[in-house]
């Protein structure tokens, strides 16, 4: 990345910032605080544009909850963006009127709302009133009587029970449903009566005013809810008619998504009455012919240097074809410091290796690369599906290469043929260690796994630091760790196997040099020499310094979880054989049973076990390996050019 | 029934300790599971709120929400050396009931480190997932806060590795 400044008359700044729109290629910043007041933020071309951005992103929420643009499964596991050539969304754009809609899809909303509103109130009074289905007269009626008072109440256990042994002869009381009571006495007995019915402790419950009987008013109910349903129907039906439309305003909203942030870039560009000031990055490549159009086209000059530390540069991730799908698991963690490393082509293999044992069978490997190649063809044109699942062609491969040295072909499959059939044979030929048979071989495998990758974190570490020139942080951070590791592995083994004298000696002497080295080194950077010595100390262990011993353990154990899943995507596999053997004896049915187990078993494993085999890997990288150098934190190169969460632009228009 | 019943007790739990052993074994790798499946529990709903707003996080919160998941490995690894180390998966073997004991009260108590620690994981992978949540970038960060409940997880599976190698020194299998 190139540092620029572009400086161009004031005149032509608005075609120059078009241009610039147009090349994609500067990364915009704001313009140092040096400049004097005058210089003021460009105009925004499109003041409306947030405004339609918020109208048509309300629309575009209402259209997909009546599923237009809706994801599929596969395309909901990676978040990408519709693809459109540019002169679609201009004219998507031209064509739609995001007030218009706006408006729109509020009436519809309110309308939607008013009916369920009505529904709601219908529902209530029906189930109110069907407590008085039974009473044959209008219950207004009941309100209106001259001589006597009716009243509803509820009452609880314990009233009714004192209801029914000290109810005055005035009153009298009939159950109307559950513990809802009608009481009715006469109205020149109130007081008496009312006074005994509180000392109950009832809930009062209004009776419905209703000019009709209870039963004719929930026919007409009814026949309400009936019509408001036709009515909803049919304005779903209106819904989704206007849903249709989903995929244009998806466009439209790309567009001016892309407006909105030209206008919020444009902010950054400040000019005087005579010179337009623009500052950004630029990827080195383009500084030439950059340099050349801003003097040739716009009569201006190009001022250029190297980023220095403590600039926010930009990062531009360029990776060749191989490496490119594998940039998703960086992603997944932020994108790279730009004086850091791209760690991307240095854990490929790693990973896929990580997959390959944790999935590790070849049947289920060519399974995935089948599947992961008829996913890329369908794909092709979503770039982040197709490196998605490129990514899992890779992991087929290494599926295959592991799950033929641990002789996994659909677990034990080829014991099912016989013995010593022809496959069995040549599985066996190029199976190299049975995990199932050997666990402690496999599990010291996976330690080992750990070890290598974990100083493989502290080489990056070791490279990462010389590139910036700092050659103390290389041989401190780095070098002394592999000193003191060391000596612990080599001592750690004794553990499991009787080691030579000499090489205990040598891990000894290793132990105690890297930690006196690490004592000395890593509180370097304290004030007093007291606090470097107990920084240094209590960095061995761990809890302050670049690593330390408990996190080497801690890191390097993690890794057995490659073993575990390994056995259980086998043992899962072998089990559904186990199944479609036993099916197998059945008459008539056996063999069509052993087929459908098979098929259905390997299936559900395949899909069960390919999850853990991503996910725990990824954690092995993010986790345990980029632990060790990786500095996340950088700033994503987006150059000031079209630019939308939603759509992405390729040029042209042509068929 | 009975006599058969009586004499595989007496084989496995009065003249050698091999069926203390298989406890210990199926506490830890029972007691890890659960709590795995607790952990992933909280933190994939905390997830599923998160992603119901922001759907572009699915590959941020994926790692972190698994991050549970590891106890039930480790407790899975602990019930494998058990079997392996007390003689259990190669048939015959002379375990002193005491060292049986023993190993189970390791694999018990690792068992109950490994269960508690994928809970607490979670819930710690349930805040780290609301960082990531307000701040997408900060995902490098979010995912080593749960991964310090691990170490002790891990602490546990060394302490049981380390019992189980001096507990099965004298284990001769036959």
């Amino acid at each position: 990345m190139k540092k620029v400044t572009a400086l161009v008359p004031a005149d032509a700044l608005p075609s120059f910032t078009a241009s610039l729109h147009k090349r994609a290629v500067l990364h915009l910043t704001k313009v140092g605080e040096e400049l004097p007041d005058s210089y003021r933020p460009s105009a925004k071309p499109e003041d409306g544009a947030h405004d339609k951005v918020a109208k048509l992103e309300q629309v575009m929420a209402f259209c997909e909850s009546y599923g237009a643009a809706k994801k599929s499964f596969v395309e909901s596991l990676v978040s990408s963006r519709t693809v459109a050539r540019t002169t679609e969304l201009e004219a998507a754009a031209r064509r739609i009127n995001p007030n218009a809609l706006h408006s729109e899809v509020g009436e519809l909303r309110a309308r939607h709302d008013t009916l369920l509103q009505r529904m709601a109130s219908v529902e209530k009074e029906t189930e109110r009133l069907r407590a008085f289905a039974g009473v044959a007269v209008p219950l207004d009626a009941l309100l209106h009587l001259r001589h006597i008072h009716v009243a509803l109440v509820r009452l609880g256990n314990r009233a009714q029970e004192e209801l029914e042994r000290a109810c005055p002869e005035t009153i009298v009381y009939e159950r109307l449903a559950g513990d809802l009571f009608w009481v009715a006495f006469p109205r020149e007995d109130e007081s008496a009566a009312e006074a005994f019915i509180e000392s109950l402790g009832p809930a009062r419950e209004e009776i419905p005013a209703v000019e009709s009987t209870a039963r004719e008013r929930l026919a007409s109910l009814a026949a309400e809810k009936h019509k408001l349903l036709v009515e909803l129907s049919e304005l779903d039906a209106e819904c989704r008619a206007f849903a249709q439309g989903g995929n244009e305003v998806e466009l439209a909203l790309g567009y001016w998504q892309s407006e909105m942030h030209r206008a919020d870039g444009l902010e950054k560009v400040l000019h005087s009455d005579r010179i337009g000031v623009v500052h950004g990055y630029l990827p080195a490549v383009h500084l030439e012919s950059f340099s050349r159009d801003v003097r040739a086209q716009f009569g201006g000059e190009v001022l250029s240097e190297d980023p220095k530390p403590g600039d926010r540069v930009p990062v531009k991730v360029s990776l060749r074809g191989f490496f490119r799908p594998v940039r998703l698991l960086v992603d997944m963690f932020g994108v790279p410091d730009y004086f850091s490393i791209d760690p991307t082509p240095f854990l490929t293999f790693t990973f896929l290796a990580f997959f390959g044992i944790c999935f590790s069978d070849v049947v289920y490997g060519l399974g995935l690369i089948a599947l992961s190649a008829i996913l890329m063809r369908k794909f092709r044109q979503q770039e982040s599906l197709r490196y998605f699942f490129q990514l899992f062609l890779y992991c087929g491969v290494s599926t295959c290469v592991f799950g033929a040295l641990i002789g996994s072909w659909a677990g034990d499959l080829f014991k099912y043929f016989g013995e010593g059939n022809v496959l069995q044979r040549f599985a066996q030929s190029l199976t190299v260690l049975d995990p199932l048979s050997d666990p402690i071989t496999a599990l010291l495998c996976a330690v080992f796994i750990g070890v290598a990758n974990q100083y493989f974190g502290i080489s990056m570490l070791i490279w990462r630091n010389w590139r910036r020139g700092d050659r103390k942080g290389a041989l401190y951070d780095g070098g002394l760790w592999y000193l003191y590791l060391t000596g612990i592995v080599i001592l750690c083994s004794g553990m499991f196997a009787t080691l030579p004298g000499v090489l205990k000696g040598v891990g000894a002497c290793l132990l105690v040099l890297g930690a006196i080295g690490l004592v000395l080194t890593q509180g370097r950077d304290q004030e007093t020499l007291a606090g470097r010595v107990i920084f240094g100390v209590v960095s061995l262990y761990g809890i302050l310094g670049s690593y330390g011993a408990t996190g080497f353990v801690g890191d390097t154990l993690s890794y057995t979880r490659l073993l575990a899943l390994g056995l259980t995507t086998g043992i899962v596999g072998m089990s559904f054989n186990i199944l479609a053997d036993i099916a197998a004896g059945l008459p008539y049915i056996g063999l069509i049973m052993f087929v459908v187990i098979l098929i259905f078993g390997h299936t559900f494993n395949f899909f069960m076990s390919i999850i853990g085999s991503f996910v725990h890997p990824a954690r092995l990288i993010l986790l345990e390996f980029f632990g060790r150098f990786y500095e996340p934190g950088g700033i994503r190169y987006e150059p000031f050019g079209f630019r939308s969460e939603r759509v992405e632009a390729i040029t042209g228009g042509g068929e | 029934m009975q006599e058969v019943l009586k004499e595989l007790l007496t084989k496995y739990f009065v003249q050698g300790g091999l069926g203390y052993a298989m406890i210990g074994a199926a506490a830890a790798v029972s007691l890890g599971c659960i709590g795995s499946a607790r952990g992933i529990r909280i933190s994939a709903s905390q997830a599923g709120g998160v992603m119901s707003e922001k759907p572009e996080l699915f590959g941020k919160l994926l790692v972190i929400m698994a991050l549970p998941g590891t106890q039930g490995f480790y407790s899975l690894i602990c019930a494998i050396l058990i079997g392996m180390w007390s003689g259990l998966f190669k048939g015959q073997v002379s375990l002193p009931p005491v060292v049986g004991i023993s190993i189970m009260a390791v694999g018990i108590g690792t068992g109950m480190v490994e269960w508690l620690s994928a809970i607490y994981q979670g819930e710690t992978s349930a805040a780290a997932i609301n960082l990531v949540a307000k701040q997408p970038d900060a995902s490098g960060r979010a995912i080593l806060l749960p991964a310090l409940v691990e170490t002790y997880a891990l602490v546990a599976l060394l302490a049981a590795i380390v019992l189980l190698l001096f507990l099965t020194k004298g284990v001769v299998i036959s």
